[in-house]
């Protein structure tokens, strides 16, 4: 057997054993009704679950909201990591130092990241009320504005991630080859073509793949709207954490789970056309 | 010519200390709450300094609470299964990067599909899954699933990472006599070390750091140190935001000395036999 396919054999069969199995039980389940408080209940119920959801405005919202939040924190996140690992590409004093002190969000337990940004914004003795009141604002009381919890939920994610998307893009601007700089450098070429013509390109594989896994992690945001906002704003991860944790109907989140891999896998192939086609 | 230098260094500086505020100030306020009374962190206006440090968030943590145990099975479960999505993932991506074969770009998105699924979503057929096996509150059970959620990420990062290295500088060595493995080994793993320690901190901290399904999958004795937190992050008389910042300390700090000392030794280890 030739090496290639033996590696991908191993690789697929022990991501389907482990993640694909629970995932086709769950869809199978999404068409009956199984709610675990009444475990003796296990009745065929056809598409019951999906009519459910579809009729569900709730639903809909959540994916707007989803769809919001991944948007504008992305956008944040690859904007700023760009800069940062560029920034830190450079040659100067201390950015060895640097280097490490930009990865440390990463290492912070997420639960961590939410409970400080929590303690940050809090209403009675919070640091960001103290700087408003200074400013003669007054206490905003950002947990319970749906907008400005929103806006902290995105200000903890890419407090959290925008490290990753530096850290990858960094250490793939430092693996790249030196001889297209020196040719440019013989050519005399400003900053900026040097960037959009050299940089850039060479780059475009990383920048792909980061922005797709980012989008995808984005999409299952979960801990900072269950601790902050109180579920003013709800994700769809928010969504599916009250259909199952909450009301333990198995069933119906089955059928969520289905619908949702499916936008994400409609979404992703869409991405990766984008990414296959422009690939050198 | 020389204030243009001088003016340069300026604005380098002046963006450093930016990102060091945005990083560290966050943290020095997680330092200040850990070293506040409970008491004392409810007064108003905050203090930047705890005007009694105390240590007896630490103590809690780890006397009174015992977490010790907790963040050893962390360690455990982030170590073994950064190992295996590793040891899977450099593989796959290296022949995904090398070699143009049937169906390479399916086995590819297959791959990347498994990064869909939401852990809420999965946890209730993993758990059934787990009893099922007798893998129910194991290291084991979590390092399986903690690797396999990672290896998208490995292997399509990773990928990136040997696209990047001209095919020119292997064909040369092989012309030489080496073998692929040993070309790989030799020249290509030494070639790519920043990225490949890059994404062994991601993938260490992703798992160290998981809450959902460790607090479905776990009940004590391979219960880690986020599910530990988040069953204290709540006491009768409110949010623990000391104890919280403690024991956030007490998980970060071996972290950093493991970053910092694999990252020397990491380099030093690929680097040595290479070629430049």
């Amino acid at each position: 057997m030739r090496i290639e396919y033996l590696v991908s054999t191993i690789v697929l069969l022990f991501l389907y054993s482990w993640l694909f199995f629970p995932f086709i039980y769950s869809i199978y389940i999404s068409f009956f009704e199984y709610v675990l408080t009444r475990p003796d209940v296990f009745r065929f119920v056809g598409i019951k679950n999906y009519v459910q959801l579809f009729n569900d405005h709730m639903f809909y919202t959540s994916l707007t909201i989803t769809f919001t939040y991944a948007v504008i924190a992305l956008t944040i996140e690859f904007l700023l990591g760009l800069g940062i690992a560029l920034f830190l590409s450079k040659d100067m004093y201390g950015v060895g130092i640097m280097r490490i002190v930009v990865g440390i969000p990463i290492l912070l337990v997420p639960a961590a990241t939410t409970i400080l940004w929590k303690a940050l914004s809090s209403k009675t003795y919070g640091i960001f009320d103290l700087i408003t009141s200074y400013l003669g604002l007054g206490s905003l009381g950002w947990w319970d504005d749906p907008v400005l919890s929103s806006i902290l939920v995105i200000l903890v994610d890419v407090w959290q991630w925008t490290p990753f998307v530096a850290i990858v893009l960094l250490a793939a601007i430092l693996g790249l080859p030196k001889e297209p700089y020196e040719a440019a450098k013989v050519d005399g070429l400003s900053t900026y073509t040097v960037f959009t013509k050299i940089t850039l390109p060479m780059l475009r594989p990383t920048i792909m793949i980061i922005l797709i896994l980012r989008f995808l992690d984005l999409l299952k945001l979960l801990e900072p709207v269950l601790l902050i906002t109180k579920g003013s704003y709800p994700t769809l991860s928010m969504y599916v954490w009250r259909y199952v944790f909450k009301s333990l109907n198995i069933g119906f989140g089955g059928a969520f789970s289905t619908i949702y891999w499916l936008i994400a896998w409609i979404l992703a192939t869409i991405l990766l056309r984008i990414f296959l086609k422009y690939r050198i | 010519m020389e204030w243009q230098k001088v003016f340069k260094n300026v604005i380098n500086s002046l963006i450093n200390i930016i990102i060091l505020v945005w990083i560290l100030f966050p943290l020095y306020w997680l330092v200040n709450m850990s070293l506040k009374s409970f008491g004392e962190l409810r007064t108003w206006p905050p203090t930047f300094f705890p005007m009694q440090p105390t240590f007896v968030n630490y103590i809690d943590a780890l006397i009174t609470l015992n977490a010790l145990p907790y963040l050893i099975n962390t360690f455990i479960v982030a170590a073994g299964s950064t190992a295996l999505a590793l040891g899977l993932s450099l593989p796959m991506a290296y022949i995904a990067s090398r070699f143009e074969f049937r169906g390479k770009w399916d086995i590819l998105f297959t791959i990347l599909t498994f990064r869909f699924l939401p852990p809420a979503a999965i946890v209730i057929p993993l758990y059934m899954f787990a009893r099922t096996l007798g893998l129910f509150d194991t290291h084991t059970l979590l390092i399986m699933i903690y690797s396999a959620i990672n290896i998208p990420i490995g292997t399509w990062v990773l990928m990136s990472y040997f696209d990047e290295i001209p095919k020119e500088i292997e064909e040369a060595y092989m012309l030489d006599g080496y073998s692929r493995l040993k070309t790989f080994l030799k020249i290509t793993l030494p070639l790519s070390k920043t990225g490949i320690i890059a994404i062994f901190m991601i993938l260490f901290a992703l798992s160290y750091g998981e809450y959902l399904l460790a607090g479905m999958l776990t009940t004590s004795a391979a219960k880690t140190f986020p599910v530990f937190m988040g069953e204290r992050w709540e006491s009768p008389r409110g949010i623990e935001y000391g104890l919280l910042s403690a024991a956030a300390i007490i998980a970060l700090i071996p972290l950093i000395i493991i970053f910092v000392s694999v990252r020397k030794h990491l380099v030093r280890g690929l680097t040595f036999g290479a070629v430049r």
